[in-house]
């Protein structure tokens, strides 16, 4: 690959090295310069990491000028930020509207400034301030303020139902104390305050003047939007293209000396396969969604074309409905990570271009993950060393296993079952064994729900292996393939599912998401609700551990505690993380400038402000 | 006498009424038959029960089940579609700005392969057995058999990437915001060229194999000898006597093309980038987005509708010995 990865400080210094003077010195202002402004940012497991900001270094070797093209796969949804979830409307909508504070370039696990220029927590009182950034206006026209930061904050604290409730549902009260600054006061304790991505304030700041009107958010749609950022939205043909003109005199030089391009554009394509051909004729000049690594291989013998191999935020998993036997036993749920093709995926599937999984947070968040299998408490590991199936492994492992079941393994009876055994468990056949939510037994063969290879291939031919290793082993399992819409109420909204394959795209820290999926109060335990719920698995053993580390703003006993919950949650397996798939951007060689963080160079905010033309 | 009573043509229009209003009832029950509710979408992970049952109230799911059908026909009747799940939009508004650009693409390509299939079917049938019926027979079938995708795919990369003389995606140059006249017919005709193509080159085969076969049966009629023997040139006897009379079964065959072509104009649109009808329903069932999906099923559905009735009307002009209604 022509950008290779490695541990995020190394991919770093590489691609500072890539970027050469424009790279390092057009978000030179974002890691220090001149007058800075020492403080500490110690935000719940922003590491304790010292955050400067001032005056830019000043670079006149950037050439300005370029319109660069960003290809999308789908035309964006609509802009109403408080609504869409949608990754084309926000590739459009980020460089627009600005957030309080944004991930550091130099070193994303640091949170640097953007709409907040400086800010204090006092984790006692829970009480903090901050000062807006001095500089930024709406693109039309009105000061960029401490009003429009109350504003939003209040009006989303009022409204409820947005995609941002849980960032600001523990705010109490936040108020307007000058023009340029605020103060505010949190409920209760919690581990993520400034923190990009998943804070308290990571949210898009909205401008008052427009939407001070808007008295019923869930019917606002509007056609193009107003912004504080880099950019102006300045042209469009809606589903087809956008385009963003830059405004480098309204960007303060102390958060960049960008946009370096004159005019940012998305243009929308049908479907993968034409972007990358739109790639291949010069019509693009980067792929904003990740490519499969195949396409990847595939376009890096290409002259005018490199791919950027980054590091993941997230990863991919098979969860267990624990509701139901045998994935009410632990023991029965750490024998199938032995099942698992971990070698098949990484190396075959993915062509080296991913890790084998295990802990619920992907190798970007090595800090925050246990440092061995043995620390902090004995957990596994529950895979093979090489990472192939070890038939006698599972069938040892499992009927000398101290769980809640008995196994053991006899004459095959199923026809599913291809290997010279079959399982049993407390003494019946699994078929008869396997129960649904409600306790009756005699649900047949285990079922792996599973997106279609159409839609899915990799994942879907991965979930493949793994059922004939499970029927290999002796355990009876059939393929599930149901349609990705059609998964939601099914797993999520029903609980309607024996083992169900998703992912998860861009987690943040563990701090934050471990209460967002892995904890008791996202569950519907006795699935007997109608409402969508997160752990769809049931899992709730490591809510104490789950709770010190999401109120924990002490950085190094938050990590602490983050390993003992991923270390307890893998010992659990209520979810089996098979793999970290990198993410993999295809740019064009015609302009240079983008910034690699973990999750790509796509989606992140300095990328489009440091972009700039080839010298 | 008129070829077609208007007591004919008020019962064909209520059949087509009655139909267009299966398909409404249908598509009613497949949106309550899917898994799940509409606003799925919309709804977020920390969203509550009542915050949930509220979106559920401003789109209507909350009443039961025959006021929700009454009001979905009654709406559906009046061009009412909703509003989309993921953009907030009119449905309806959505569908007429996407209709258009289909019908810029549906209809030169319908055009072309119905005039390319039907004129060479003339011919191939008149000689039969001739080297050129024979290699435009199997060229047809071989055309016929290729997945429209694939078509798309190596226009693209024969006259975009490695000729470099089309465009191989999108209806309109993009990042320009005025065109001249002059300016924008040509950009368009350019855009329009391959995925014109991709459908009609697939598409002639089925109209030529009809009217092949049909020539033949015509071929040996007593009326084409009468009309050789009166001395009119073999051209003339040909079309004007020959390919008339063939010409039924080819009509009949338009209308399960259309279908065939709605078919296509969907995978073509996603190949090529089109903004049209078809890329806003695969977009649509994507995201989810029920109305919107609902709603462009049912514009196709009427449309393919329309256009039998329209079909049976044009079965009176093409042949004088059909007469629909004149015993009634």
């Amino acid at each position: 690959m022509a950008k290779s990865n490695g541990s995020d400080r190394a991919e770093r210094r590489t691609l500072l090295k890539y970027l050469g003077v424009g790279g390092a010195v057009g978000l030179a202002g974002c890691s220090g310069g001149g007058d800075t402004t020492t403080q500490n940012t110690n935000d719940g497991g922003d590491g304790g990491t010292t955050q400067t900001t001032g005056e830019g270094t000043a670079s006149g070797d950037v050439p300005r000028g370029g319109k660069p093209v960003i290809g999308l796969t789908n035309a964006p949804r609509g802009f109403n930020p408080l609504v869409i979830s949608d990754s084309a409307a926000f590739a459009i909508m980020d460089q627009l509207f600005v957030y309080p504070t944004a991930r550091d370039p130099n070193n994303p696990n640091e949170t640097t400034a953007y709409g907040f220029s400086d800010w204090e927590f006092d984790p006692d009182t829970l009480k903090g301030t901050a000062k807006i950034t001095e500089g930024l206006s709406w693109t039309d026209g009105p000061d960029f303020t401490a009003e429009d930061v109350a504003f939003t904050f209040n009006y989303l604290m009022e409204n409820e139902g947005h995609r941002y409730e849980g960032n600001t549902g523990n705010l109490e009260s936040l108020e307007q104390t000058g023009d340029y600054s605020i103060k505010f006061k949190l409920a209760n304790e919690t581990a993520a305050v400034f923190s990009p991505d998943t804070g308290v304030f990571a949210v898009p700041i909205l401008p008052k003047h427009i939407w001070k009107d808007v008295d019923d958010y869930t019917k606002y749609s509007p056609d193009k939007i107003p912004g504080a950022g880099g950019f102006e939205w300045t042209a469009q043909d809606a589903d087809n293209w956008y385009e963003l003109t830059a405004r480098p005199d309204a960007f303060p030089d102390e958060l960049s000396e960008g946009p370096y391009v004159d005019k940012l554009r998305f243009l929308v394509y049908g479907d993968m396969t034409s972007l990358i051909n739109g790639l291949k004729n010069g019509e693009v000049d980067l792929t904003y969604d990740s490519i499969t690594p195949n396409r990847a291989f595939q376009l890096q013998d290409s002259d005018s074309v490199t791919v950027w191999n980054s590091a993941t935020r997230g990863y991919n998993y098979i969860a267990y409905n624990m509701r139901r036997v045998p994935f009410d036993d632990k023991a029965f749920r750490q024998g199938l990570g032995f099942v698992y093709p971990f070698k098949y995926l990484v190396n075959t599937l993915r062509r080296g271009l991913s890790t084998a999984g295990d802990y619920a947070a992907a190798n970007t968040y090595d800090p925050w993950r246990p440092d061995s299998f043995d620390e902090p408490i004995p957990h596994g590991p529950y895979k093979t060393e090489s990472g192939e199936l070890d038939v006698e492994k599972v069938r040892s492992f499992l009927e000398n296993a101290d769980g809640d079941h008995t196994y053991s393994f006899g004459s095959v009876k199923s026809s599913q079952v291809t290997g010279d055994k079959e399982i049993r468990i407390d003494g019946e056949l699994l078929t008869d064994a396997h129960t649904d939510n409600d306790g009756n037994a005699g649900q047949g063969p285990l079922q792996m729900m599973m997106t279609p290879p159409s839609a899915s291939p990799v994942i879907a031919r991965a979930c493949a292996r793994f059922v004939e290793n499970l029927n290999e082993v002796g355990i009876p399992t059939e393929q599930h393939p149901v349609a990705e819409n059609s998964q939601t109420p099914l797993v999520w909204g029903q609980e309607d599912f024996d083992m169900w394959e998703s992912g998860w795209v861009y987690m943040p820290k563990p701090h934050f998401y471990l209460s967002f999926w892995l904890a008791s109060n996202r569950a519907d335990m006795e699935s007997n609700k109608e409402a969508l719920h997160l752990n769809p698995m049931g899992y709730g053993n490591a809510d104490d551990l789950i709770k010190k580390v999401g109120s924990t703003y002490a950085d190094e006993k938050q990590k602490q505690y983050a390993k003992e919950a991923l270390a307890q949650i893998y010992e659990d397996m209520p979810a089996l993380i098979t793999e970290y798939p990198n993410r993999l951007h295809a740019s064009s060689n015609d302009y240079d400038g983008w910034i690699q963080m973990p999750g790509g160079i796509s989606q992140n905010p300095w990328t489009y402000v440091n972009v700039h033309k080839k010298q | 006498m008129a070829r077609i009573t208007g007591r004919y043509l008020l019962r064909r229009i209520g059949i087509s009424a009655v139909t267009i209003y299966a398909i409404a009832t249908l598509l009613f029950a497949l949106l309550h038959a899917m898994p799940g509710s509409p606003v799925d979408q919309l709804v977020g992970p920390s969203m509550t029960t009542e915050q949930i049952q509220n979106l559920e109230a401003r789109f209507g799911l909350n009443a039961p089940l025959w006021e929700q059908y009454v009001n979905f026909m009654t709406n559906y009747l009046v061009g009412d579609f909703g509003y989309s799940v993921t953009t907030l939009e009119p449905v309806s508004s959505r569908i007429l700005d996407r209709l258009v650009p289909t019908l810029i693409l549906f209809v030169p390509a319908f055009v072309l392969q119905y005039s390319l299939g039907t004129i060479l079917g003339t011919y191939f049938g008149w000689n039969r057995g001739g080297k050129l019926d024979l290699g435009g027979f199997m060229a047809g079938l071989t055309l016929y058999s290729i997945p429209f995708f694939w078509l798309g795919w190596i226009l693209i990369w024969v006259f975009s990437n490695q000729l470099g003389v089309l465009p191989g995606g999108h209806m309109l140059p993009p990042f320009v915001t005025e065109y001249g006249w002059v300016d924008g017919v040509v950009n368009l005709v350019l855009h329009l060229t391959l995925p014109m193509l991709a459908l009609a080159l697939i598409g002639w085969a089925g109209p030529m194999l009809v009217m092949r076969t049909t020539m033949q049966d015509v071929v040996d009629a007593d009326y084409v000898d009468f009309a050789r023997a009166q001395g009119y040139p073999e051209s003339a006897v040909m079309t004007r006597f020959g390919a008339r009379n063939a010409l039924i079964p080819v009509v009949t065959q338009a209308i399960i093309g259309i279908a065939f072509m709605i078919d296509g104009s969907v995978i073509v649109e996603t190949v090529f980038s089109w903004p049209g009808i078809g890329k806003l329903l695969v977009d649509a069932v994507l995201a989810k987005d029920l109305p919107t999906a609902l709603a462009a099923f049912f514009v196709l559905g009427v449309l393919i509708v329309a256009l039998r009735l329209l079909t049976d009307i044009v079965y009176t002009m093409i042949d004088p010995r059909i007469e629909f209604g004149g015993t009634d």
